[in-house]
């Protein structure tokens, strides 16, 4: 049996202030390499808290994160932006497109970064717009683009850099009924034909046909559901 | 490098995809406050040029050997003419002139009626040949004929005694003009009479009432031969500082004093001094006020962007890429600020002095400017972009990523 790709210890997240916010309660769960999991649950129940903990953008106050075999928790700042660009992707609900950047560039910025070679990340970069039906839209810039193409732009660059991990915050929580099957239709097309694992926070009840499993949370703990 | 590379190209789309109307107030206040860098210093540094040519050329030259102080003080320095070679063979040495010095009142009748005007003057012989090789008097005669070396009675007055000029001294002679008679009593008690064979205008320093016989009217009156009461040395400055030629030539001449021209004048180093460190001052506040000017537009575009810096950050770019990229925006405002200042500078606002320079009561205004201080102004300027790029960045980058996003 392979190592889980994720793996949540007693993961806790208590926001500061006068009444101290306890977003997550020590949750522990695992998540298989390959799979599509679903982060469900009421607002204000700690779904993106999760996943901002999982996806290195926010540190937890305790408990501890594993991804692929690495314990991530404890990693400098520069360590964990290295190991996001390398090793993760991520998709926000706003799309979150740099909007100076045209799509093509939105999408190999990150493989830039990393150091990748031009020639070949503006080659995958170019692919992955195709991937996602936007081959005809490269030189466009966000504003010229639908809300759900701003997505698929956004998805693309998170899988410029062949990311372990896909982290979505509820992708399709401002896009039409048309744009929103159409990103989870890619995720799926991703998962089965890449073999990517993709973790993605939602809301919507009618998501669950996609993903491979729904953990679900309430007031920061979990109860995982098995998919219906 | 990567991350140099990656930085250059958000600072790129950044400002090439940036808002034109902030990108051209940037650049004009930068140009100004580069301009006003260099004005400010290449006025000063005009305006000292033009008093210390007009001195060097009328005065001192460069350096002045004049006779042994101690143990005995000597009246003349002898052997001039061999003094003078010796000092020829110095590298670097332009030329040297002897003069002869001494004081006299000069009288006038002006209606021919035995009424005399007179004025004290420093009466300067000079070799009229050879003066120029030190000195640039030619080139302030404003009336009649420089003298011969021949000439025995003949005198060159400073129009500031003649009169009519409009020159600031207590008296004159009330307006005496070339082929009047002057008589001229030395300090030793002779008295000449002289015609007034040139009017030269120096109109500021020590020249102002100095007027002029040929040397060897000068040794008749002073009773000297093949000597000088002052040799002045015009040296290749660009070649060797002058303190190198003083050395030189004291060494040469070891039983004479040499002096340089700032030692001489010690008023005008004084000023030279003032103004020097006026300039640097205004550098200094220009300098400021590109700083915080950038300062304050680099902070506010990067507070505008923290979403996006926040994006930046969560898609894995690194802090230093990000910061990297507001210096090179920085850089780039700095360098266009240059640019244009440049453009000023040199482009219109000196060839425009140069065409229609500003009169003042030594000369004109011209602005002048060295390589050092385009390059220490461009340099300061350099250094204050790359802080004003480099902090306020640090400060809006180093927010956590979901603070950044969402507020």
């Amino acid at each position: 049996m392979t190592q889980p790709i994720i793996i949540a210890k007693d993961l806790e997240r208590t926001y500061p202030g006068k009444v101290p916010t306890r977003a997550l309660r020590g949750i522990s769960f695992e998540v298989e390499r390959g799979s599509f999991v679903a982060v469900m649950g009421r607002s204000g129940s700690g779904k993106s808290t999760l996943l901002h903990q999982l996806s290195l953008i926010d540190t937890p106050t305790g408990g501890e994160v594993h991804l692929d075999g690495v314990e991530v928790t404890h990693l400098s700042d520069r360590k964990k932006t290295e190991f996001r660009l390398a090793y993760l992707g991520y998709v926000f609900q706003d799309y979150a497109l740099i909007v100076e950047f045209t799509a093509l560039e939105n999408v190999f910025l990150p493989a830039m970064a990393l150091g990748r070679d031009p020639v070949a990340y503006r080659k995958r970069a170019s692919e992955l717009l195709t991937l996602v039906g936007l081959g005809a839209r490269l030189g466009h810039y966000p504003t010229e683009l639908s809300g759900g193409e701003q997505q698929r732009v956004a998805i693309a660059r998170a899988l410029i850099n062949e990311p372990k991990i896909i982290f979505a915050d509820e992708p399709t929580a401002n896009l039409d009924t048309a744009s929103a099957v159409t990103v989870l239709d890619l995720f799926k097309k991703l998962q089965k034909e890449l073999g990517q694992t993709i973790m993605m926070v939602t809301h919507e009840p009618d998501d669950k046909r996609y993903v491979d499993r729904v953990i679900w949370l309430e007031d920061g703990l979990i109860g995982e559901k098995e998919k219906s | 490098m990567n991350s140099l590379r990656t930085a250059a190209f958000i600072a790129y789309k950044s400002v090439v995809r940036g808002r034109k109307g902030t990108l051209a107030l940037m650049m004009l206040i930068l140009s100004l406050s580069f301009f006003n860098m260099m004005f400010i210093p290449g006025v000063f540094s005009g305006l000292l040029s033009t008093i210390t040519g007009l001195l060097t050329n009328t005065s001192t030259s460069d350096l002045v050997v004049t006779p042994q102080q101690t143990p005995v003080p000597k009246a003349f320095i002898q052997n001039e003419a061999q003094v003078r070679a010796q000092i020829k063979t110095i590298p670097g040495v332009v030329g040297t002139a002897r003069t002869y010095l001494s004081a006299g009142s000069i009288s006038y009748d002006k209606d021919k009626n035995g009424v005399y005007k007179s004025v004290s003057a420093q009466i300067i012989g000079i070799d009229p040949s050879t003066v120029d090789d030190a000195l640039s008097l030619k080139q302030y005669l404003v009336a009649g004929q420089f003298l011969s070396d021949t000439d025995t009675d003949q005198i060159l007055l400073p129009a500031a005694l003649a009169g009519g000029y409009d020159l600031p001294v207590p008296s004159d002679l009330g307006g005496a003009k070339v082929g009047d008679k002057v008589n001229v009593v030395y300090g030793n008690g002779i008295m000449r009479t002289y015609t007034v064979k040139g009017i030269v205008s120096i109109t500021f320093g020590t020249a102002l009432t100095n007027t002029y016989i040929t040397a060897r009217e000068a040794e008749s009156v002073l009773s000297a031969s093949d000597a000088a009461s002052q040799i002045l040395v015009k040296v290749d400055t660009k070649a060797h500082p002058l303190a190198y030629y003083k050395g030189r030539i004291q060494s040469l001449v070891p039983n004479l004093k040499v002096q340089m021209y700032t030692e001489l004048l010690a008023v005008i180093q004084s000023v030279l001094d003032a103004f020097t460190l006026i300039a640097a001052i205004v550098s200094l506040i220009s300098v400021i006020v590109a700083t915080v000017t950038l300062f304050v537009m680099i902070y506010i575009n990067a507070v505008s962007k923290r979403r996006q810096i926040g994006i930046l950050k969560a898609i894995g770019i690194k802090e230093n890429i990000i910061v990297y990229s507001y210096v090179f925006q920085a850089i780039f405002y700095v360098s266009c600020g240059v640019v244009l200042g440049l453009g000023i500078v040199f482009g219109a606002i000196e060839p425009l002095l140069r065409l229609y320079p500003i009169r003042l009561p030594f000369g004109p205004l011209l602005l002048s400017f060295s390589f050092m201080l385009a390059a220490e102004s461009v340099a300061a300027f350099f250094v204050a972009g790359f802080f004003a790029g480099l902090v306020p960045a640090r400060i809006v980058a180093r927010e956590d990523i979901l603070s950044a996003i969402w507020g």
